[in-house]
């Protein structure tokens, strides 16, 4: 199928359960690992990731469309629209895109809405170096999607990166009563079951194809 | 050519927008000073720059207990803000009861000063003087555990259950860093502190603690902390202790021989095996002067079939075993949080009194 017919309803869910960001792509894993320690943090930046990155992918794909992609400077004078390669910049744009609005929000949050930057607000600074965020704006450009498919994307896979982490708090709160071999403890003990737990979401493997 | 330096140009175009856009939200949305601070309706000082409030206090020599450096993880910061009342934040509540938070209470370092601020902290904190410690011996007791002594003014006095918060020199910054360390030693000495420092591998404070010598000076900042020893006898007492959480649990064994020694005392100590336990011997002495005293020695991970005679498994199934109250009781906890989370419902079940539970991780 095109990517460009795919519903962006179906991207939605594909994003949550088949092509979990974090899960098939093991993207996001330092603050993951950081923060599924504790139930409470994990939602409140799962939360956080799910809002910075459905915003940031809307504002990437806009600067991405009618700006960096070829052609979409065909205005300028002389041809030059057509000839200049700003493609290259993504990668170091979509960065700078979500850091200054990181910045902006966290901005904006403390004066307008204390008790919105006070539950968020730990978290927000976090989510610059995520490396989940990119990598949907990324994908969002390989697969070439169009603007609500790619606003879907980037709020489903914000959910997945809730859900992943979710799950996971809840594992780790029991395994800090067991006992984990010597040399695993930790991160260690947490990469292994964050693959297992990757095996487990193959299950959904056939419910939706997005690629 | 051109089509190179347009591509910059463009690419340039989009950095400066994108900073522009940060500098004018933060033009008009950053709230600027001066901001006046009153503490304790006493001391008032005007400050420029929008800080945490914790950085401004010990700017001003306004010495709060903290041993996180500011994180919001050890609770410790603990300052009453009286206006403006402002809600907390989710990290603050971990650390806060409903009824602090409903008398104000906050964590220094999660309050951003953004307007006058008015707080109150306790009188004696105001008071609290950075002071000079001379290392006296400084001896492996267990596997990663130091036992610290250290020669202080005679002027300092502290009360069991207290700790104080060491400075640590910091590569990254020039006044360095607070640590807390609960105090062991006898609060009747004078002129001696006794900590037990575990050593925290990577960590900033331990390892530096670790390598101390004799004759070494260090500085030093408290008492903190809010234990009391309940006096009388007729309050029986719970002390459960996990590794190098016995430490402030001996000085209130110490205070409870001295000042009340009828009073029912059961202690518990855990560790993992036979090589961890320390200061056995003190702990028994003092146990001995207890006429309705017992010391309990719980190891979780002792080999099959070694010398240890004593109780196994963890220190809270051994509390689950034994311990039953006769009449009121005050109970400390102190050690890893799991050891804590794990006491709290056996507690629950034998009816203690959730405001009669002082408990301490680390
Ligand atoms: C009220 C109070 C009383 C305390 N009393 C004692 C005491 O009597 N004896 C004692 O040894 N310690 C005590 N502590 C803990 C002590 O203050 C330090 O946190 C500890 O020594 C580690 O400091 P650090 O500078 O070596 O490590 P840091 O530089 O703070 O941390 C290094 C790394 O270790 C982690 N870490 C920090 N603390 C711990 C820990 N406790 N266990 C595992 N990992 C950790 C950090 O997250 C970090 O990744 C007490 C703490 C409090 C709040
Ligand atoms: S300094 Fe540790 S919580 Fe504030």
């Amino acid at each position: 199928m095109n990517p460009g017919d795919i519903s962006p309803l179906t991207i939605l869910i594909a994003a949550i359960f088949t092509n979990n960001i974090l899960l098939s792509n093991y993207l996001g894993m330092c603050s993951f690992i950081a923060l599924s320690r504790r139930l409470d943090t994990a939602v409140g930046m799962g939360l956080a990731v799910t809002f910075v990155s459905t915003f940031t992918t809307a504002l990437n794909w806009v600067i991405y469309h009618r700006v960096l992609a070829r052609g979409a400077l065909s205005f300028l004078p002389g041809g030059l629209g057509d000839r200049i390669q700003l493609e290259i910049f993504a990668l170091i744009v979509f960065i700078a895109v979500i850091a200054a609005f990181v910045q902006v929000v966290e901005m904006v949050l403390e004066r307008f809405s204390p008790a919105m930057h006070q539950a968020l607000g730990l978290f927000l600074p976090l989510i610059t170096v995520n490396c989940a965020i990119l990598g949907v704006a990324l994908f969002m450009v390989i697969r070439g999607y169009g603007f609500f498919q790619a606003v879907a994307y980037g709020f489903g896979s914000g959910l997945g990166w809730l859900l992943a982490v979710l799950l996971m708090a809840g594992l780790r709160r029991r395994l800090r009563f067991s006992t984990v071999p010597r040399g695993l403890e930790g991160v260690g003990i947490t990469l292994i079951v964050t693959g297992i737990m990757a095996m487990a979401f193959m299950a959904f493997a056939g419910m939706v194809r997005i690629q | 050519m051109t089509t190179l330096l347009a591509s910059l140009l463009v690419f340039l175009l989009l950095m400066e927008l994108l900073v522009a856009g940060i500098l004018l939200a933060r033009r008009f949305l950053r709230p600027r000073g001066p901001f006046k601070l009153t503490i304790n309706d006493t001391r008032e000082v005007v400050l420029d720059e929008s800080d945490t409030l914790m950085n401004h206090l010990y700017a001003q020599g306004v010495f709060i207990p903290s041993s996180c450096g500011g994180r919001g993880t050890c609770g410790l910061c603990r300052v009453r803000v009286e206006a403006p009342r402002q809600p907390c934040t989710p990290v603050e509540e971990d650390h806060l009861t409903p009824a602090q938070r409903a008398a104000g209470f906050r964590l220094a370092c999660q309050v951003k000063v953004q307007s006058d601020l008015a707080i109150r902290v306790p009188d004696e904190i105001l008071d609290a003087r950075e002071r000079e410690a001379r290392v006296v011996s400084n001896i492996l007791v267990a596997p990663g555990i130091t036992h610290l002594v250290l020669a202080v003014p005679e002027d300092f006095t502290f009360h069991a259950g207290q700790y104080v918060q060491l400075r640590i020199p910091d590569p990254d910054g020039a006044a360095g860093v607070f640590r807390a360390y609960s105090i062991a030693s006898d609060p009747a000495v004078r002129g001696t502190l006794e900590l037990a420092v575990k050593l925290v591998p990577g960590g900033l404070g331990s390892p530096w603690l670790h390598a101390r010598r004799p004759g070494d000076v260090l500085s030093f900042t408290g008492p903190y902390g809010e234990w009391r020893l309940e006096p009388d006898p007729a309050v029986g007492l719970l002390l459960v202790g996990g590794g190098v959480g016995l430490t402030p649990l001996r000085a209130i064994l110490h205070e409870a021989a001295t000042r009340c020694p009828d009073k029912p005392v059961h202690f518990f100590f855990g560790a993992r095996s036979q090589d961890d336990l320390f200061w056995t011997d003190r702990l028994d002495a003092l146990a001995a002067r207890l006429p309705r005293g017992s010391a309990t020695y719980a190891l979780s991970h002792e080999p099959e079939g070694s010398s240890w005679s004593g109780a196994r498994g963890f220190v809270h199934e051994a509390v689950d075993a034994a311990w039953e109250p006769e009449g009121p009781v005050q109970v400390f906890l102190c050690g890893p949080p799991p050891m804590i989370d794990a006491l709290r419902p056996i507690l629950d079940e034998r009816g203690v009194e959730p405001e009669r539970v002082f408990t301490d991780a680390f």
